[in-house]
């Protein structure tokens, strides 16, 4: 497996979200980081929110 | 919009996966010379303990030694994690855009929001999709019935991915 797929895996391949952090403009109602895994609603994911996970976050140009 | 940057942020089993292994991927997609144009679109390493610190700083002085950068030249910052607010939901899951239908469904079960980004099983039918299904096909298949899809998003979500196999020659 290249890297390059690997990559394309790992970010859609396990929880993730792309955010913004710091500063964001008044009047912008988005949601924010709580620790807790709010999509419970097909197996696979309830299963999912008991795992514990880590949180790893990258910038990437 | 404000003084920020754009991130990626990754749940990840410990179980199953390491932080090494990110840091890995993270320093092949560019070279840590690679000067930031803004601080909204910076290549950076946000840590969130010690440990990640240590790691992030480690694999930074390794990736420029692979990649014949001089310390001074090195751009790509390591620095503590921030608040993380969600982007807007278009933003989400971005190979799924391309799939509307399953997208569709997936927002009739999450919304577009919050519970999309963090749905496991929204995260793998983007990454299965994005990745080209020709080359995952037989772990996709196995895999599908765990996820304990509806009925109907299984039939879109074939229908998808059948579109995308190669004709075997």
């Amino acid at each position: 497996m290249s890297n390059n797929m690997k990559f394309r895996l790992i970010i859609g391949g396990v929880v993730a979200g792309l955010a913004l952090m710091a500063g964001i403009a008044p009047g912008e109602k988005l949601a924010k980081a709580d620790g807790k895994v709010s999509a419970t609603k097909l197996p696979l994911d309830v299963k999912s929110a008991k795992v514990k996970f880590e949180t790893a976050t990258f910038g990437l140009g | 919009m404000g003084n920020h940057t754009e991130v990626i942020s990754i749940d990840f089993d410990p179980k199953v996966l390491k932080y090494p292994d990110l840091l890995e991927i993270f320093w092949a997609a560019h070279r840590c010379d690679q000067i930031n144009s803004s601080r909204q679109y910076m290549n950076a390493l946000f840590y969130h303990d010690d440990a990640q610190k240590k790691g992030a700083e480690e694999s930074r002085a390794a990736a420029a030694k692979k990649q014949g950068v001089e310390v001074a030249e090195v751009q790509t910052s390591i620095l503590p994690v921030g608040k993380f607010t969600y982007a807007e939901g278009y933003h989400q899951k971005y190979y799924l855009t391309q799939f509307r239908e399953v997208r569709d469904i997936l927002i009739g079960i999450y919304g577009e929001g919050k519970s999309l980004a963090d749905s496991t099983v929204a995260a793998r039918l983007n990454a299965y999709l994005g990745n080209g299904m020709e080359k995952d096909w037989k772990v996709f298949l196995e895999e599908l019935s765990e996820f304990g899809l509806p009925n109907e998003l299984e039939a879109a979500l074939k229908k998808a991915a059948t579109g995308m196999l190669k004709p075997v020659k």
